[in-house]
């Protein structure tokens, strides 16, 4: 029973969005309206067990003074921070505490884990593009010829109205060819791996969501 | 006397002959695959000036009309029905006309159109979009597919599936992590649990669980969600259950980290620098921050599995881990770790599916090169 | 032994040193912009050219499709064009179908200064008619007359009051459409809804994540130019004479690709020379 009626509520849930997509009729359209509208509402309030399950763990952390203890409490103290100032005090305007933090604190410090990437691309590719194999040697010289077909060096060394387009032209049949056309394989296999998994869940083939014993 | 009246003629024919004329052969009629209370009105649109405005009445069996809306006469149509700003539309099965008005956009001054009328007609809400026949063939082929092979290994046929390296070394990182004494890293994709890929992951998950509890190694899983924390909660329990282990449950290893997308991940790149896990599995939907996990994770000696079926991440994966699952393999994967027939059979249904896409998809590209689009166009999806 | 351990440090290098190594190549060519050769590919070339055979006192309808997380890619272009379309002498009807691009388009209006500089008056040699909501639904109605589609302009004057205005009815009206977009609705949707039921040219500039799904466009003649991503840009800089960001940006992209390029291949050599001094 545990693991019935959770399944049940999935095979309900799964079929009427399914049916929603073929049947216009608005008395139908009017009941998933209503489906979707309760999943947003229990999303938003899922928010709350996230705050209490951070406030929890922090919070054992610091009572315990588990390494690195301090750094729990300047999270605590900037979760409710910036949640009491949102609440509590205007959030929206130049000039307010709360627009300040998110301008000097959280978009630098976004904007610094997200430049993060230009570094670690350099040490994946000098890491993994060895030629170890024939693929590996494709894959490196894949890669060089995009680059080089990307910059305007590339270009000077070997130009767009020369033999074969020079490298921006063998990048963009690149990008327009064989990339594009893994891109799509990729995508329609996994477009059938999701509705098969989805027609798993919905028929009770897959249970293991549900949890329960 | 006679003048004045000459005057007032002169007058009445010079405005009748500066009104606009009216539009054209105008229609009403149900709006088709709709859900009610909706009509759509029609006239040509030919041979109407581009500042013409339609003022578009809907008027009742009583005779009381209702202005609905305005529009340029050059767009040719005008749906009367449920709008964002509150309008209901017509209501089902009364019979209603349109009265049609052609004013001008720019010059207030301009005489109207005489009114153009059209024949009655009702709404009515249809049951079936037939607009997505096509989908619904497809997708029929699909469950049949998918039910035919279940009834087959519910029969007892047994069905094979290709080793799949990756989730082979799943069960031996599990392995190293116990002879290392870590502990294993599972992140579930950032996406919400309404993405099929993080319901997928949480399948995997269950299996997981189950076998770090049995090897008792400690199972970390960070989430962005709060949503997915209460379901990988779950699921890791009853994945330590199932094994036999409830003591292997500890609820403070599933944690919530934030629900902003960088901020998730400098917390993840956090347990993985000061808890330097034997295995990091990265299973699920993400973006811009699979390679910093990934590569984080290569600086902290990890050995790392990714799934995932978004193609923009899959070569940081494929660059950066030891074992990619790519694409519908990654939906596989659940089925693998099982071995349960019933669920091996879909992937065989699957593959079916497949090679009658491949099979259309060559029919279609054919036929589209000999000059019959036909084929191609009933697969247009509106 | 010795050498074999060089070898393979060489082969294994701390990737903090390759990290400052990148910094630098970044940071370096950022403040002090390296004089490289920008090789304009014809994509750029034809935009550049289309837009040059305009004769003086024509009218253009400039769509401005991007937002502040676009601005570092199509800002540059924006500048690059209205500074070739003021040399011109080219008259300009500017709309946007995203709500935060009206005050970027007033940045760089002013930036250009294409009131101070070039002394063109608003109403007569431009009109920023703002943003409206509706994109398709927009893009359509503009075929059959922009005047009842803007009503206003963005300060509110009415449209009847604008003396550019009343030589714009519809897309007819205007020697091209050119936009500068972000994502959705941008390019795509005018080639779909506009280029292709009214015929009228189409051409601008997009983001190089985009780039690759339009370049079909532009080979089957629907758009007569496009310059993608911030190459693209920097192409068109170059055309117009300008040394803007996307020219120093690219300064930056390719020392940083160069050097990309540089430790795959160096870490290639030293691994095979590894496994030549171990057989």
């Amino acid at each position: 029973m545990k693991r019935f009626i959770p399944w049940l509520l999935t095979f309900i849930a799964g079929a009427a969005m399914i049916i929603d997509y073929f049947v216009p009729h608005r008395v139908f359209g009017s009941i998933t309206a209503e489906l979707k509208q309760w999943g947003l509402i229990v999303v938003a309030f899922s928010y709350i067990l996230g705050v209490a399950n951070v406030v929890r763990i922090q919070g054992n952390k610091i009572s315990r003074r588990d390494p690195d203890w301090l750094n729990s409490i300047v999270l605590v103290v900037s979760l409710f921070t910036m949640a009491g100032l949102g609440i509590f005090h205007k959030h929206q305007g130049e000039g307010t505490p709360f627009i300040w933090l998110f301008d000097t604190m959280y978009d630098p410090l976004s904007a610094t884990m997200f430049a993060l990437l230009a570094f670690f691309i350099t040490s994946a590719a000098y890491r993994a593009f060895r030629a170890r194999s024939t693929q590996a040697v494709l894959l490196l010289t894949a890669a060089i010829l995009v680059m080089l077909g990307q910059v305007p060096v590339g270009a000077a060394i070997w130009g767009p109205d020369q033999l074969l387009g020079g490298f921006p032209g063998i990048k963009d049949w690149i990008m327009d060819v064989p990339n594009l056309a893994g891109k799509r394989a990729i995508l329609m296999g996994a477009a059938l791996g999701a509705i098969s998994t989805g027609l798993r869940v919905i028929l009770g083939l897959e249970r293991a969501h549900l949890g329960g014993n | 006397m006679r003048s004045i009246a000459w005057s007032s003629l002169l007058v009445l024919w010079a405005s009748a002959a500066a009104a606009l004329p009216a539009v054209q052969n105008p229609v009403a009629f149900d709006t088709p695959n709709d859900g009610g209370h909706s009509i759509t009105v029609a006239w040509n649109k030919e041979d109407v000036s581009p500042e013409a405005m339609v003022v578009v009445e809907r008027v009742a069996k009583n005779g009381e009309a209702v202005e609905v809306g305005r529009v340029l006469a050059l767009e040719g149509t005008f749906v009367d029905g449920p709008s964002a700003e509150g309008a209901e539309g017509p209501p089902d099965a009364q019979p209603f006309t349109y009265r049609l008005t052609t004013i001008s956009a720019i010059d207030s001054l301009q005489a109207p159109s005489t009114p153009a009328v059209t024949a009655v007609s009702t709404a009515h809400a249809q049951i079936f979009n037939t607009d997505r026949v096509n989908v619904l063939l497809l997708l029929s082929v699909f469950f049949a597919f998918v039910l035919y092979n279940v009834q087959r290994a519910n029969r007892g046929e047994k069905f094979h599936v290709r080793k799949l390296a990756p989730v082979v070394a799943i069960e031996e990182a599990i392995g190293r992590a116990t002879e290392m004494g870590r502990p294993v890293l599972y992140v579930p994709g950032i996406e919400e649990i309404d993405d099929i890929q993080t319901i997928a992951s949480m399948l995997i998950l269950g299996k997981i669980a189950e076998q770090t509890a049995r090897y008792d190694v400690p199972l970390r899983v960070p989430v962005r969600s709060p949503f997915v924390l209460a379901v990988a909660d779950e699921v890791v329990r009853s994945g330590c259950m199932q094994a036999g282990r409830p003591d292997a449950y500890q609820p403070d290893r599933i944690q919530f980290i934030s629900s902003e997308q960088f901020a998730y991940c400098a917390g993840v790149n956090g347990i993985i620098l000061r808890e330097r896990p034997a295995a990091n599995l990265y299973l699920g939907k993400f973006y811009a921050e699979s390679l910093i996990f990934a590569e984080t994770g290569f600086a902290a000696g990890s050995i790392q599995i990714a799934g995932t079926a978004e193609v923009t991440q899959l070569p940081f994966f494929i660059a950066a881990c030891d074992y990619t699952l790519i694409g519908e393999e990654y939906f596989a994967a659940g089925a693998y770790l099982t071995q349960d027939p019933a669920l091996v059979s879909t992937l065989t249904a699957a593959d079916w599916a497949k090679i009658m896409l491949v099979t259309l998809l060559i029919l279609g590209a054919v036929l589209q090169s000999a000059g019959m689009p036909e084929f191609s166009q009933w697969f247009i999806v509106r | 032994m010795a050498q074999r351990s060089l070898l393979q440090r060489l082969e294994y290098v701390d990737r903090r040193i390759l990290f400052l190594i990148l910094a630098a190549a970044i940071v370096v060519p950022l403040v002090h912009p390296l004089p490289l050769p920008i090789a304009v590919t014809p994509m750029v070339r034809d935009l550049y050219d289309e837009i040059e055979k305009l004769p003086e006192h024509a009218i253009v309808l400039v769509s401005v499709d991007y937002d502040p997380t676009g601005k570092p890619e199509l800002e540059p272009f924006h500048i690059a064009l209205t500074e070739h379309l003021m040399r011109k002498n080219v008259r300009m009807v500017i709309m946007t179908l995203w709500s935060p691009a009206p005050p970027l388009t007033e940045a760089v209006l002013a930036r250009v200064g294409v009131e101070t500089k070039y002394g063109k008056k608003r109403g007569v040699d431009f009109v920023h008619l703002g943003f409206k909501e509706g994109r398709q639904i927009v893009m359509t109605s503009m075929g059959s007359s922009i005047r009842a589609t803007f009503p206003t302009d963005r300060d509110g004057i009415p449209v009847d009051q604008i003396p550019l205005m009343k030589e714009v009815k519809n897309y007819s009206d205007v020697a091209m459409l050119l936009d500068i977009s972000a994502g959705s609705p941008g390019i795509k949707e005018y080639v779909q809804v506009v280029q292709s039921r009214y015929g009228v040219k189409l051409g601008g500039a997009c983001t190089a994540v985009s780039g690759p799904d339009y370049v079909p466009y532009y080979k089957s003649g629907q758009l007569f130019g496009l310059a993608a991503g911030m190459k693209g840009v920097a192409e068109y800089e170059k055309l117009v004479g300008l040394e803007g960001t996307a020219t120093a940006g690219m300064s930056a992209q390719s020392a940083a690709h160069l050097l990309l390029i540089f430790f795959i291949l160096f870490g290639n050599v030293m691994y095979f020379l590894r496994r030549r001094g171990e057989k």
